[in-house]
């Protein structure tokens, strides 16, 4: 084993850790004293508060149960289409599956406009105010995390694992049940965490579907901290949610790591084949139908009905958008701007850090560098609200960061890093050793096998890398609840104003059509740096 | 009795194999040899049934078995790189085609033993050397004891050494269990030593079939023979029993007048005789040599000889035994 480069090293985990360190770990702590001190005494009301109030206890429940019910609804739902992935060829494949990930990285605030578009009062069936409106948009959101995650590693599976056990006089339900079952379980379980997670931590979902009836903790947190202004009980409901959010992702870790088991992997490009069958045709295109309305209709009804208008369809929407209106100070277009500004700056800022990061995951081995990939990935399932409403708590000191322009592009890093790491990781880990070892045997020298082999990969993972953190950027809205001045919203911040007034929901569809699209346009851009099926999102 | 009749299978849309005609009498073992990509793993995996032909039919016994699923033919298939089932241990490995007989752990133990793995029921599957894996595979397909079982290149990737202590194993093993078997390779040694009767597979097509004996006495065609490892392959002028190639005449006292193409076998040429030749290279095969002479019009004739030929100037004789006419070419 290489000995780590000492004083790169400290570079490399230094100003990450000291970023974590104040604007993670800092606002998370302050947000702790707030929940069990007052006064300068411990107090435990806060907490004794959450538990008492029907309303708060409720909002625990709900948050447990939809999470669950959302994986499990997600699960069955998406497997049907990632088996298709893994193990069919057809033409337009790759393109779809850059299609049907588009949903994952929409904004919610696109999503929860669109789903209101078709399943809210003046949908096509209006679902408001039951469960399944929410349980329905949580299933769109993360149908790819279960198509992508599950779907790669089946299609990587060797068929003849179940061909053998065909043979062996098993029927074909049996032979998923009995081997490609057990071998898929690491991946359904990591895939499983995942969606739990990202519904356990539902904000701009359910606070735009959910009305007043509906509410998990992450809506609470909010609530208790802007309309009641009870700091410590929104205090108590974060540290709530971050034990629940810990346990999730010490499983997550756990499963990840029980997929590097040794299976009798084969490249899904040797294994996939085309539909032959009837049967297999059917299976196919039914399938990628079924996914494709699913899918489809959503965000086509949101673009439709943005474009009608009281007589016909047109532009008058996206005109009025220049104009100010009373749930705004300033013209929506504006937002347009200032979202593409604060993107910019977080990418810059989330790339740089997060790409030091995962130099140290990817390459140093051991007990350090594993908790420093748990330690990046905890931004991703702390909650945005709890970082927003963080960064509220403790950055008016030492320096007033409140007001800083760069606060957003920092909140929005921090929610990004891990995204960065994740996509990098692994590529930097699949530089395998024998392409260095040919490289060097060839003549390179370390510096050039560096040169012409690493870095390549590695530059187009943090080109990836980029795309994620823009769109995430673009999209975040848990931490830009707190932080946006009222002068300079961001487009969710814009969407979720106008769909709150009367009257101007034809503006919020406008804007929420021209959000998707900026959104879809950098997932694009990421699809032509993508090499392989490496990476984890 | 396994009988496939003018077999057609097609691959990723395009037509691939086709008029494959096949019998296997209960008891024999055929083996199906070929270079890779002929067709041999496309052929099982119809039989099997895990392809679904285009054309034909494939019936055991007289009763087709168009449309019956793989885990209902009967048929055992061990797999290339084995595919065992990295989650399930050795036992439970072998265990998996007999579950819910009465007898599944003294079966189990019967057939680990016959392989010689005898209490390795426990292991994981994951920590077997290749050999090991080999025979987990093979107890595993015997377990059920199919009809048919199907070996797809069995030892292909286990050393040499042990392939050549395999591979007869095998044959001890099929006669004494009185299996039926389809055994497919690429290498002609294995599948002389294991098969009763052969073809031999280009292209999706069988070029050959017969014994082991047939096929090594008398090829189908150039082809077979430069496959089965013939290098001397020779277009001759016959008249009055003998042979005229463009470097020199030699006795064939057997074949018709007329233009032939015939093979002179490695071992059919001896030192010291009416040719003469220069030898070019020489290799020690430990038990023989191999030696190249190469003619005055730049023909290399490859010999088996069974003393060392000193490099240069030679002279040398064919024996007209070792002399094969291949099959005219149809016009």
């Amino acid at each position: 084993m290489k000995r780590p480069r000492r004083i790169s090293d400290v570079f490399l985990v230094g100003i990450p850790l000291l970023f974590l360190a104040y604007f993670f770990a800092y606002p998370l702590g302050a947000i702790l004293l707030k929940s069990l001190v007052t006064n300068g005494r411990v107090d435990l009301t806060p907490f004794g508060d959450v538990f008492n109030r029907g309303t708060l206890r409720g909002a625990i429940w709900f948050t447990a149960w939809q999470a669950t019910a959302s994986m499990l609804l997600t699960l069955a739902m998406a497997l049907p289409a990632a088996y298709v992935f893994a193990r069919y060829r057809f033409r337009g494949k790759s393109l779809m599956k850059a299609a049907i990930t588009v949903p994952f990285v929409l904004p919610t605030v696109v999503v929860g406009t669109a789903f209101l578009a078709l399943l809210g009062p003046t949908g096509v069936v209006d679902l408001s105010g039951t469960v399944w409106l929410i349980l329905i948009a949580h299933v769109f959101f993360n149908f790819a995390v279960v198509v992508r995650t599950v779907g790669g590693f089946w299609g990587n599976l060797d068929p003849r694992l179940e061909e053998a056990a065909r043979m062996l006089g098993a029927s074909r339900w049996k032979a998923f049940r009995t081997i490609t079952l057990p071998l898929l379980r690491p991946a359904l379980a990591a895939a499983g965490s995942i969606v739990f997670l990202f519904t356990f931590t539902s904000f701009g979902v359910i606070l735009i579907l959910g009305g007043l009836r509906f509410s998990t903790i992450e809506v609470e947190i909010y609530r208790q901290t802007i309309t009641y202004l009870q700091l410590p009980i929104a205090a108590a409901l974060a540290v709530i949610q971050l034990v629940g959010v810990t346990s999730i992702l010490v499983a997550y870790s756990t499963f990840q790591r029980r997929r590097t088991i040794e299976l009798p992997l084969r490249p899904s490009e040797e294994v996939a084949r085309s539909p032959r069958s009837t049967s297999d045709r059917l299976l196919v295109s039914g399938t990628l139908i079924i996914s494709g309305i699913f899918l489809g209709t959503p965000l086509a009804l949101l673009i439709v009905r943005s474009l009608r208008t009281g007589t016909g369809f047109g532009l008058a929407a996206y005109r009025s958008l220049a104009t100010q209106t009373s749930a705004l100070f300033v013209p929506p277009i504006d937002a347009i701007r200032n979202s593409l500004l604060i993107a910019t700056a977080a990418t810059v800022l989330a790339v740089t850090i997060g790409m030091m990061a995962a130099v140290i995951v990817a390459y140093r081995t051991g007990l350090f560098s594993r908790a420093f990939d748990v330690l990046l990935m905890l931004p991703l399932g702390t909650s945005a609200v709890t970082i927003g409403f963080g960064f509220l708590v403790a950055l008016g000191k030492p320096v007033d960061l409140r007001t800083s322009p760069i606060l957003l592009p920092i909140a929005h890093a921090l929610v990004a890093i891990p995204f960065v790491v994740r996509t990098a990781v692994p590529v930097m880990r699949s530089v395998r050793q024998d392409l260095r070892d040919a490289a060097a045997m060839l003549g390179a020298t370390p510096a050039r096998v560096w040169r012409r082999i690493d870095l390549p990969m590695i530059s187009r993972a943090g080109l990836i890398g980029a795309g994620f953190a823009f769109a995430v950027s673009l999209g975040e809205f848990g931490a830009t609840s707190f932080l946006a001045r009222p002068a300079t919203p961001t487009l969710p911040i814009a969407i979720f104003r106008l769909l709150g007034r009367p009257g101007t929901f034809p503006q919020a569809l406008a804007l929420a059509t021209i959000l998707m699209v900026l959104t879809a346009a950098s997932m694009f851009a990421i699809e032509r740096f993508r090499f392989g099926e490496v990476g984890e999102f | 009795m396994l009988e496939v009749r003018d077999l057609a299978v097609s691959f990723e849309g395009k037509p691939f194999m086709h008029h494959v005609n096949l019998t296997v009498p209960d008891g024999d073992v055929l083996a199906i040899l070929g270079p890779s990509g002929s067709g041999k793993s496309t052929l099982l995996r119809a039989v099997a049934g895990l392809e679904s032909p285009d054309a034909g039919s494939i019936s055991w016994d007289g009763e087709l078995l168009d449309g019956v699923p793989p885990h209902a033919r009967g048929f055992g298939l061990m797999f290339q790189d084995y595919a065992l089932f990295p989650h399930m241990t050795v036992g439970a490995n072998v265990a998996f085609g007999i579950e819910g007989r009465s007898d599944v752990k003294e079966r189990t133990a019967e057939v680990l033993e016959r392989v010689g793995l005898a209490g390795y029921d426990h292991r994981s599957v994951g920590r077997l050397s290749g050999g090991e894996q080999q025979r987990v595979a093979l107890a595993r397909s015997l377990a059920p004891e199919p009809r048919l079982l199907m070996l797809d290149e069995p030892v292909g990737s286990l050393d040499r050494a042990l392939r050549e202590r395999i591979v007869p194993e095998l044959r001890e093993l099929f006669l004494r269990l009185h299996i039926t078997a389809i055994y497919v390779t690429h290498d002609q040694e294995e599948a002389f030593t294991v098969a009763d009767q052969m073809v031999i597979l280009r292209d999706g097509t069988i070029v050959q079939t017969g014994t082991p004996e047939q096929v090594w006495s008398s090829p189908a065609d150039a082809w077979v023979a430069r496959f089965l490892g013939f290098s001397n392959i020779i277009d001759v002028d016959v008249s009055a029993g003998v042979a005229t190639a463009p470097w020199g005449t030699f006795e064939v006292p057997a074949l018709d007048d007329g233009r032939h193409q015939v093979i002179v076998r490695e071992t059919a040429i001896e030192l010291n005789g009416p040719l003469h030749g220069v030898v070019r290279q020489r290799r020690f095969r430990g038990g023989h040599y191999e030696a190249a002479i190469e003619m005055q019009d730049g023909t290399i004739l490859e010999t088996e000889l069974g003393v060392a030929p000193a490099i240069g100037d030679t002279s040398f004789g064919i024996d007209p035994q070792g002399v094969v006419r291949l099959p005219d070419r149809e016009a």
